[in-house]
């Protein structure tokens, strides 16, 4: 007889409903589990792609592929000179006259107000440290033949990265520096002329562009020289013929899309090889914690990349574009920092916005200088100051060249015989109209600038006598 | 003569009239009651003394990173267990098991049995503090110098826990059983809470709180604890009375939370049992353990209640935000815990589990249908929770949720909860009483996070090996569930339990273990031979540092303040003193200040980068450069011959130091000298007495090797040292690299130790073709990124980062030896 088996069947059940809602959450955890895993390995395959490629084109990626990217960009024909010259700029450094020194020494002050002739006391120390240094100046001279920029022995190590000849190449420029301001006190334009020339080999012998930082010091050093102009255009030292020569030595703007590319190159270079350190020892790492507990996954590093990407291909013809976009790029950080990148994100990942702005801030201060040079032209020409900028399109002096990035016409009014010159406050470098349609005196920048008012505002306003 | 049996004997004769038969029937009870009450509780103690002695031994992994948070938790935790338990283990237990009806029926005044269970909760208490005392005692005394617990407060940490004991042995007269006991703790518990936030809203800034520590004081706290008792002991005393009579619930929602007690419920099985067998062990354990829906409710409600209490209650959302977000993930986690000693043990009371084993039910389905559920439950708050957090922040700005919604925080927490999970449900296997899992359940889970939070920052285990090591004890409960069902508890089934622990313990030190077993170093001779070379060398003598100039005294004038308090800055005088108006002077006067510190000490110097070396060598190099330019003039070579000989005496006693720093300054300078002798005019600019002397000093290679092998060995065994920082005589270590912090030391030991004997190798050849080979291996060793001009690189830095040996067996040492020859 055919009987209905009493084996229950689960799925014939009305319970089976049951079933599926108790095992449906594990099985959707388990799923996702599964996707999280298979992204990340997909990530991995895709980032070995990537180093492959980079290894193959030289393009670099970690500590070694850097030193020779290093390597290859720079000479060593010049180094050995350069480093005894970085040894020499430090001579005396630490005794009791040389600290005050300006520039040089620990208590020195910044000559923002010298005058050719007038009051200096520590002329006759630096006359005498001067003239110590002279053979180092010619050192120097005699360096800048070298073919540049020039390789110094460095070790690359990730963030630890030391710039040492970098840093200490400041000390070149404020020896130069100090040389200058002797020349322009003894209205010695020769020797002046010389020290700029000086300051650019040097400048061009430090410019590796190996980082973000080595950038940054560039940027300092050319601020440096383009600064020294501006002090000796107060007063009128140069002829026409000395002028025309300073004016063609900041005529170039620099390429700065094409360095910004190299440094970001470097830079995140720079960035993977810590990535590197931390992954294979990361009781050494900047944040132990942090990158034992949430590690850089193969998708937080490609976001890391990414990143990187966008930021290498920011620069455009157009600074005002280049900067907004730096802008996008660095709230897309924001963004990303919703990934498991966040924590190594926010260790690792360089201000973008404020390198270009750094980079803008440069160039608008060449082109201040510029225009401060050709005012000086035009009233040697002309025997007065222009009543306006645009007059001294006369000379040649175009649109651009004495306007900021942004289009902002620089400040510019005349008291008496004395001509005055501004640019952008830096307090207001984001603004769109960042100059002030009046002179800035100390009462309009009082809480900004309280206590070396002089000093500050001398970095914006130039007055010509 | 007394005739009468016991047979005839009445209860009252038995019982009765005479005062010392009174007296000794009644010691005799209370002898009988105590150690009745102490058997009942025994198991819970040694469980949670045992586990808390595991914990402070697992804390000892730790003990070089700041141990005392971690052995001072657990010292806290154990009798906090324990005061959780007390009431279900002596009241709620015997009124499931209804033996606290006989006791009732017993001629034993009713006050007396509850005394004696509230004296031996005590006792228990106070044991389990003492215990947990001397063990934290032994094994991290540290805790009570610089931990919480070395502060007046940390008195309310017993307090506490003898507040809760009082809540617990209350709250179990009152509940009819062990679980809803147990729950309604914990809303209880944070009556105090409750009371000191009133306080502060209605009596701020009075003696009721601790303005410094922004918390109630000591008496406030105190006093909050004593009235929630006192009010919770007096309505125990009132309704809690009617345990000792058989009684019904007059409610169906009071049955169902009375019926929080993990029995079979027959009824909802014979329900299920007509649908199938899946069907019907989910939907039995689902109704049997009614932990599953507790827990199912708290992840909702809770949250739910938090949310109003924070933004409808009088709080503002950021006051409150982070101290509720702590109490409900808190509560949550401990009722985590109590859901995974849920998964068996709703079984294992009392052996239930025998039903389904002897009916043949297959032991893989019971596993799986027990587990599904409660981790369903667990998985879809989780992801409920996720998209909860990622709604929030989404909303939000970045600065209130600065890490968004990143998977792979989420994913390690996820991991947590499921490794909070496995271990309790594995607990709830190895231990046969429901209650006492339920109580020992909380410290196996901080014991299990512990653990592998050390194996992930210590040990250097990767996330997935522990993942691993939560899929064990899942697997170690299924493997485990067959002999469980049977109860088979054997020696064989604690081997097992206890192979399977330590396989979960093992695989996350596996990375340590592999680094340990094959990362190699130097032979054991050869590291003796080194040490005991370096014994011999004794200690380095005191080291002067070579000063520029003499300390400026700070200035003695006080600061004049204005009327607005700000200083008054005065109008200081750019003047220059006339005896620095000459730079040469400055330097030749700090010349002098160098060569009568060196006349006044005998010994080595440091060498350093700002020092008095460095200040010299540029002195030197200076005048050399002027001798070149005007020899003639007798100034220039009496300034030459001074800087270089006083640069000669600085080489020399670099040479005496014994560290590796000193020897690389020491050839950096002896390498110049040699390139300064060699130049056409030196000799007679120095005079031969000066320019011999000099010359044989850097001609003796022998003594310089010396000087460098015993700075390279003297090096290594202050290295060695463990309270040593992490520099190789004074210069950087060659980079290593190891994942594991416990093994770091190790790996970083003999890394250096391979490295020290390179160098002594390369140090030891003599001339030969492949040097630069040679050095090009130290290069790798020590600095791999090094970018190099050449190999033939004289570098002359005195700062950055150095390769040692970079001047050793270099051409200049070759033409130091000429320089004789040429004498």
């Amino acid at each position: 007889m055919n009987t209905k088996s009493q084996k229950p069947s689960w799925y014939s059940s009305n319970l089976r409903w049951y079933v599926v809602l108790a095992v449906l959450p594990a099985m959707i955890a388990i799923m996702a589990v599964l996707f999280y895993g298979y992204s990340e390995w997909d990530a991995a395959q895709s980032l070995r792609a990537q180093k492959t490629q980079w290894s193959q084109s030289g393009v670099p990626y970690n500590n070694v592929s850097l030193k020779d990217w290093y390597t290859k960009r720079t000479h060593g024909e010049g180094t050995e000179e350069w480093q005894r010259i970085l040894q020499l700029c430090h001579w005396g450094q630490g005794a009791a006259g040389a600290d005050s020194l300006p520039y040089l020494g620990s208590e020195g002050v910044v000559l923002t107000s010298l005058v050719p002739g007038g009051d200096w006391p520590e002329e006759p120390l630096v006359a005498s440290f001067l003239n110590e240094m002279k053979p180092v100046l010619d050192s120097i001279e005699k360096a800048s033949e070298h073919p540049t920029p020039v390789r110094f022995p460095m070790m690359f190590d990730g963030v630890g990265t030391l710039l040492e000849h970098l840093q200490q190449s400041r000390s070149i420029m404020r020896l130069l520096c100090l040389d200058f301001d002797f020349a322009y006190y003894h209205q010695d334009t020769k020797r002046a002329l010389r020290d700029l020339d000086l300051m650019l080999a040097t400048i061009k012998a430090f410019d590796s562009r190996e980082t973000l930082v080595a950038e940054l010091i560039s940027m300092a050093l050319r601020g440096l020289r383009t600064g020294a102009i501006r002090r000796s255009l107060t007063n009128s030292i140069w002829t026409d013929e000395e002028l025309a020569m300073l004016r063609k030595s900041i005529d170039t703007p620099e390429p700065i899309g094409e360095r910004w590319k190299d440094v970001m190159v470097g830079e995140r270079a720079v960035g993977l090889s810590a990535i590197e350190s931390m992954r294979s020892n990361p009781n050494e790492s900047l944040d132990s914690g942090a990158s034992t507990l949430f590690p850089l996954t193969p998708s937080g590093e490609k976001i890391f990349l990414d990143f990187y990407e966008r930021a290498i291909n920011l620069p455009s013809s157009d600074l005002t574009t280049w900067q907004f976009a730096a802008w996008g790029v660095d709230r897309s950080i924001e963004t990303a920092r919703s990934s498991s990148a966040s924590v190594w994100l926010g260790m690792l990942l360089p201000a973008v916005q404020a390198a270009v702005a750094a980079e803008i801030r440069t160039e608008v201060d060449r082109r201040w200088t510029q225009t401060a040079i050709v005012l000086r032209q035009y009233k040697s020409q002309k025997g007065e100051w222009p009543s306006r900028l645009r007059d001294l399109e006369s000379l040649g002096l175009s649109f651009d060249s004495y306007s900021t990035v942004h289009g902002e016409v620089l400040g510019y009014e005349v008291v008496g015989k004395t001509a005055y010159l501004w640019t952008a406050n830096p307090a207001k470098w984001h603004l769109k109209q960042s100059i002030s349609p009046t002179r800035p005196s100390k009462v309009d920048y009082a809480d900004q600038v309280q206590e070396s008012m002089d000093e500050e505002l001398a970095g914006y306003v130039l007055m010509l006598n | 003569m007394n005739t009468s049996t016991l047979a005839n004997r009445s209860v009252d004769d038995v019982w009765g009239p005479s005062k010392v038969t009174t007296y000794h029937a009644s010691n005799l009870a209370w002898k009988r009651l105590l150690w009745k009450e102490f058997k009942q509780i025994l198991p819970l103690v040694i469980t949670l003394v045992g586990i808390g002695i595991l914990l402070q031994l697992l804390g000892l992994l730790t003990a070089k990173y700041s141990p005392e948070t971690f052995h001072g938790a657990i010292f806290v935790l154990i009798p906090s267990l324990l005061a959780v338990g007390i009431g279900p283990m002596l009241v709620s237990q015997e009124k499931e098991l209804r033996t606290i009806l006989w006791i009732g029926s017993l001629p034993i005044p009713r006050s007396s049995i509850v005394f004696a269970k509230v004296i031996v909760s005590v006792i228990a208490l106070g044991l389990a503090w003492l215990i947990g005392l001397i063990a934290v005692s032994v094994v991290c005394p540290s805790v009570f110098r610089n931990g919480d617990l070395f502060d007046m407060y940390a008195i309310l940490w017993p307090i506490n826990t003898f507040f809760v004991a009082m809540l617990s042995f209350s709250l179990a007269w009152m509940c009819p059983t062990a679980i809803s006991a147990l729950i309604t703790l914990l809303p209880v518990a944070a009556m105090p809470l409750l009371l000191a936030w009133l306080q502060v809203e209605l009596f701020p800034g009075t003696w009721l709180q601790d303005s410094s520590r922004k918390m109630p004081s000591l008496l406030a706290s105190i006093l909050n604890y004593g009235v929630v008792a006192f009010f919770v002991a007096w309505i125990a005393s009132r309704y809690g009375r009617l345990s000792f009579v058989s009684s019904r619930s007059p409610s169906k929602w009071i049955a169902w939370w009375n019926g929080l007690d993990l029995r079979y419920r027959p009824t909802a099985h014979a329900r299920a049992s007509t649908q199938g067998m899946v069907p019907s062990l989910l939907w039995q354990i689902t109704t049997q353990n009614r932990l599953i829906a507790v827990f199912a409710l708290s992840i909702v409600v809770l949250p739910f209640f938090a949310y109003l209490g924070l933004s409808d209650f009088g709080f503002t959302r950021t006051s409150g935000f982070e101290a509720m977000v702590v109490f409900v993930g808190s509560i949550t986690a401990l009722l985590l815990c109590w859901l995974g000693a849920s998964v068996f043990g709703s079984d294992g009371t009392k052996q239930r589990i025998r039903f389904l084993a002897d009916r043949g039910v297959s032991p893989g389905l019971v596993w799986w249908t027990r587990q599904i559920v409660p981790l369903s439950i667990v998985l879809l708050a989780f992801g409920c929770w996720y998209v909860l957090y990622a709604y929030a922040a989404a909303n939000e700005p970045i600065e209130r949720y600065p890490r968004r919604v990143p998977p792979l925080p989420w994913m390690f927490i996820g991991l947590v909860i499921i490794a909070v999970y496995a271990s309790t449900q594995w607990c709830s296997q190895w231990i046969r009483s429901s209650l006492v899992a339920f109580c020992v359940a909380p410290a196996v889970a901080i014991g299990a996070v512990a653990y592998g939070g050390f194996a992930i920052s210590s040990l250097g285990s990767p996330i997935w090996l522990v993942a691993v090591s939560v899929v064990i004890a899942f697997i170690a409960s299924r493997v485990m569930m067959r002999p469980w069902m049977d109860g088979r508890f054997g020696i064989r089934y604690w081997l097992s339990q206890a192979g399977f622990l330590f396989a979960s313990f093992l695989v996350p030190a596996l990375p340590f273990l592999i680094t340990y077993a094959t990362v190699p170093g130097i032979p054991s001779s050869v590291q003796s031979a080194m040490l005991k070379e370096a014994t011999n060398y004794g200690k380095d003598t005191n080291a002067l540092e070579l000063m520029i100039a003499k300390k400026k005294s700070e200035p003695t004038d006080a600061p004049q303040f204005g009327v607005d308090g700000q200083t008054i800055k005065q109008t200081i005088a750019r003047t220059i003193p006339a005896d620095q108006r000459d730079a040469t002077q400055s330097v030749q006067e700090a010349m002098g200040f160098i060569e009568s510190q060196l006349a006044g000490h005998a010994g080595p110097i440091v060498g350093s980068t700002y020092g008095g070396v460095v200040f010299v060598y540029r002195e030197a190099s200076l005048a050399s450069i002027r001798l070149d330019l005007d020899g003639s003039e007798p100034t220039t070579v009496t300034r030459y011959i001074r800087a270089i000989m006083l640069l000669n005496s600085i080489a020399e006693r670099l040479r005496l130091r014994g560290r590796l720093l000193e020897q690389e300054f020491a050839d950096r300078l002896d390498c110049w000298l040699v390139l300064e002798l060699k130049k056409p005019n030196r000799r007679e600019a120095l005079g031969s007495e000066n320019y011999s002397k000099l010359a044989r000093r850097l001609a003796d290679q022998p003594a310089r090797n010396h000087a460098r092998r015993r700075a390279i060995l003297m090096s290594w065994t202050q290295f060695l040292q463990p309270t040593h920082g992490n520099d190789f005589g004074g210069i950087s270590p060659p980079a290593y690299s190891t994942r594991s912090m416990a093994s770091a030391s190790i790996v970083r030991d003999r890394y250096v130790g391979r490295a020290t004997h390179q160098l002594l190798a390369y140090l030891d050849q003599k001339e030969s073709a492949n040097l630069n080979e040679q050095f090009e291996s130290i290069r790798k060793v020590w600095r791999p990124s090094v970018a190099f001009v050449s190999d033939e690189s004289q570098d002359f830095s005195f700062s950055g980062v150095f390769v040692p040996g970079t001047l050793w067996h270099r051409a200049w040492e070759r033409d130091a030896q000429s320089l004789v020859a040429e004498l």
